[in-house]
């Protein structure tokens, strides 16, 4: 008889919960999944986006898009941010050329023009800059033959 | 044995605390971090793969103009036409995209190629008009859309 009932009760001890593993699980899961979506975005908080209602989201876009962050600074002028790091144009003259020779697709199209390059790259600028500075890093691609070049905008009103 | 009965039917009608609080607390943490999800989206600009200079067309191109007046808010207009205002003074980019809808369907009639729209700013127009025009092109369908190339030297950022 006795024997008996200490088989049982080491039986019930070894029982695993199940109950607050599982929630283990779901809060480790929940937790990697918000600090990899957090880590893949290059924002700056201060950038003040316009809206667009045509703006879309586009699922098959490149892990390794470049995101070029434009803030409105003093004086009227943008402070630029190349993956979160701050820049001037001609340290982003650099980077996008070490960019564009990262991802070639083919020879030049033409004489004197750069060979193009599949790199995408989003231009995140504020609202309230002046066009001229949006346009200069649009050239700055361009002269780069980074072609796909996308402006980032607010879908809807916040 | 009578009395040991009652015991256990004691002990199920309790509440178990622990893996409710486990729960509660994951949805918190979910709810928490949903709205990190930002509803950017992102408008082409049609960079130019490799000729800068646009090729020659059958179509006569439409030219949407911003002008800076010197207040906040630009003139736009597309050919010789200027664009409707509301009570704010702030562009009808509606009425844009639906004169641009009207210049694509009569353009069709003419020619199988792509209605170019060529979007000349300039430099201190604020940004998010250029981004209302470019939304209002992508609304029409317009599939050749341009940035004219600015003249003269351009601002350095700060």
């Amino acid at each position: 008889m006795p024997r008996k009932r200490y088989e049982v009760k080491a039986q019930a001890e070894m029982e695993l919960n199940m109950t607050s593993m599982i929630d283990i699980v779901f809060l480790l899961i929940i937790f990697f999944m918000t600090v990899t979506e957090l880590s893949k975005l290059d924002v700056i908080a201060a950038v003040q986006l316009p809206v667009a209602d045509q703006a879309y989201v586009d699922p098959a876009v490149a892990p390794d898009k470049i995101i070029i962050n434009l803030e409105n600074g003093p004086d009227d002028k943008p402070i630029i941010y190349f993956k979160n790091k701050r820049v001037n144009l001609e340290g982003l003259r650099e980077l996008l050329h070490v960019a564009a020779a990262r991802k070639p697709e083919g020879p030049p199209l033409g004489a004197g023009q750069p060979a193009p390059s599949s790199q995408p790259i989003m231009i995140r600028a504020d609202k309230t800059i002046q066009f001229q500075f949006v346009q200069n890093i649009m050239m700055e691609c361009a002269g780069e033959g980074l072609y796909k070049v996308s402006l980032i905008a607010m879908q809807v009103e916040r | 044995m009578k009395r040991k009965k009652a015991a256990s039917s004691e002990s199920t009608l309790t509440l178990e605390m622990t893996p409710m609080i486990d729960v509660v607390f994951n949805l918190l943490i979910f709810f928490l971090c949903s709205p990190f999800k930002i509803p950017e989206g992102q408008l082409d600009a049609f960079l130019p793969k490799g000729e800068s200079k646009g090729a020659p067309t059958e179509v006569e191109k439409v030219l949407v103009r911003l002008i800076d007046t010197g207040e906040d808010i630009p003139q736009i207009r597309i050919g010789h036409r200027s664009l409707k205002t509301d009570a704010n003074g702030e562009p009808v980019f509606d009425e844009l995209a639906r004169e641009l809808i009207d210049r694509r369907e009569r353009s069709k009639e003419i020619s199988d190629k792509p209605l170019p729209v060529e979007i000349d700013s300039d430099k201190k127009v604020r940004y998010h008009y250029v981004v209302g025009v470019l939304n209002a092109c992508t609304k029409a369908q317009i599939e050749d859309i341009r940035f004219t190339l600015p003249i003269g030297e351009p601002e350095e950022p700060g």
